[in-house]
């Protein structure tokens, strides 16, 4: 997650140029990330300590990792973290933000320093978030084996939905199984469609009442009743669930765009097979849709 | 005539145009609204706003296509793009097509403030 929203906090924050960023995102697949990038990244080592480590090495033709262990700079166990994580593309543009010299280790340092400090969610929110592992929650209670080849995909985006539920409804959600046959019966149906290297069919099935609430604790807005506002709330709450979904899928790999998200009173004729996952909280309840068109 | 800095919103979300509207003038900025990229390119020829803040996913014109003609328009134009659509692909495309920053949804007041202020439309502080 950390490339994609730290490019736009150099952005936002004038640390880097446009045509900087758009420049080092475009070398970025073709860089293999440095150990000291990646310690720097994790929190391990200081600008300080890397600049100390290279000078090392020009000095003895040895490697970085052999180096910051022997200054005792990193543990064993730090290491091989950080070289599993050299394997993964997912830190790659502070790499070629540093090759092509737009900053220095130390400012990259002090950028993500302030980025960590100024992210809307803090370490602990996150870790918290974290640690009530919905991605376990989801395969427990819920269930998308019948979906084939989708099941995991399904069960990643009911996961980080149940997160998005806590992060921006300031709500405990509980997922469940689903009575319905497959006839959906509700007031309203916010959804939309993700396409490209993935394509889903994503939506939110809820009555009145509910759609109510979720809209006016999404919007902060007194709403009292349904109008365009209230459904647009909820459908905007959809949309950046599932912005932040194809983040997640572009961070490994997959690109895939979003149509416009909108509220309907039944599923779009072009969606066929659909799985469903009940989410109970103290909102009422409502009804996850999953499917392909 | 107004002495405000003008800024302009296209998103075809009430909500996100309505909270924008009120952080905005909050700030004290000129706002007008635009729904969709095709009607963002025609209020822009006719308001000449000094930033424009433009979602991308958009029914009728999207707003990378809306970013495109009004460049076309106005080289100098300087257009934020504010989207839930996050990507380093669209990212990639926004920055090639002459976005001047890109905000990922849902945005925070400090990354208003600090857009409309690189335009010159207000300071650091949010005055405008």
């Amino acid at each position: 997650m950390l490339n994609q929203y730290f490019g736009q906090y150099l952005l936002n924050n004038g640390i880097l140029k446009a045509e900087q960023l758009y420049d080092a995102i475009n070398a970025e697949q073709s860089v293999r990330i440095k150990i000291g990038v990646l310690a720097i990244n994790a929190g391990y080592m200081t600008a300080e300590q890397v600049e100390k480590v290279h000078a090392l090495q020009y000095a003895k033709d040895r490697r970085f990792g052999e180096m910051a262990l022997e200054q005792g700079y990193l543990t064993g166990a730090q290491l091989d973290e950080l070289l599993t994580s050299q394997e993964q593309r997912s830190l790659t543009l502070s790499q070629v933000i540093i090759d092509k010299g737009y900053l220095t280790l130390e400012q990259l340092e002090k950028a993500l320093e302030s980025y960590r400090a100024e992210a809307q969610l803090s370490a602990e929110q996150f870790k918290a978030l974290q640690s009530m592992d919905f991605d376990a929650a989801v395969r427990i209670l819920a269930d998308f084996s019948s979906s084939g080849t989708n099941a995991d995909l399904f069960y990643d985006y009911a996961a980080l939905l149940l997160r998005n539920i806590v992060r921006f409804l300031n709500e405990i959600p509980v997922p469940g199984l689903d009575s319905a046959d497959g006839n959906l019966q509700c007031d309203w149906l916010a959804c939309q469609e993700i396409r490209g290297e993935v394509t889903l069919f994503t939506g939110l099935a809820m009555d009145d009442d509910v759609l109510l609430k979720i809209a006016q604790r999404y919007s902060g807005e007194k709403l009292d009743e349904i109008d365009e506002l209230a459904r647009d709330s909820v459908a905007e709450f959809l949309n950046v669930n599932n912005g932040i979904f194809c983040v997640n899928l572009s961070e490994n790999g997959l690109e895939a765009d979003m149509l416009p998200q909108e509220t309907r009173k039944e599923l779009p004729a072009s969606i066929k097979k659909i799985a469903h996952m009940n989410i109970k909280t103290s909102l009422g309840q409502f009804t996850l849709l999953l499917g392909t068109p | 005539m107004s002495n405000k800095a003008r800024v302009m919103i296209c998103d075809d979300s009430l909500l996100v145009r309505k909270k924008l509207r009120e952080l905005l003038e909050d700030l004290g900025c000129d706002v007008c609204e635009a729904g969709n990229g095709a009607e963002a390119v025609e209020l822009y020829r006719e308001m000449r706003p000094g930033i424009v803040f433009m979602d991308i996913v958009m029914p009728k014109v999207d707003g990378l296509t809306a970013l495109r003609l009004i460049k076309e328009f106005d080289s100098s134009a300087r257009v934020v793009i504010l989207s839930s659509a996050g990507t380093s692909g669209k990212l990639l495309e926004a920055l090639k097509t002459g976005a001047s920053d890109f905000i990922q949804k849902p945005y925070t007041r400090e990354q208003i403030v600090k857009a409309v202020a690189a335009a010159g439309c207000c300071d650091g502080e949010g005055i405008c």
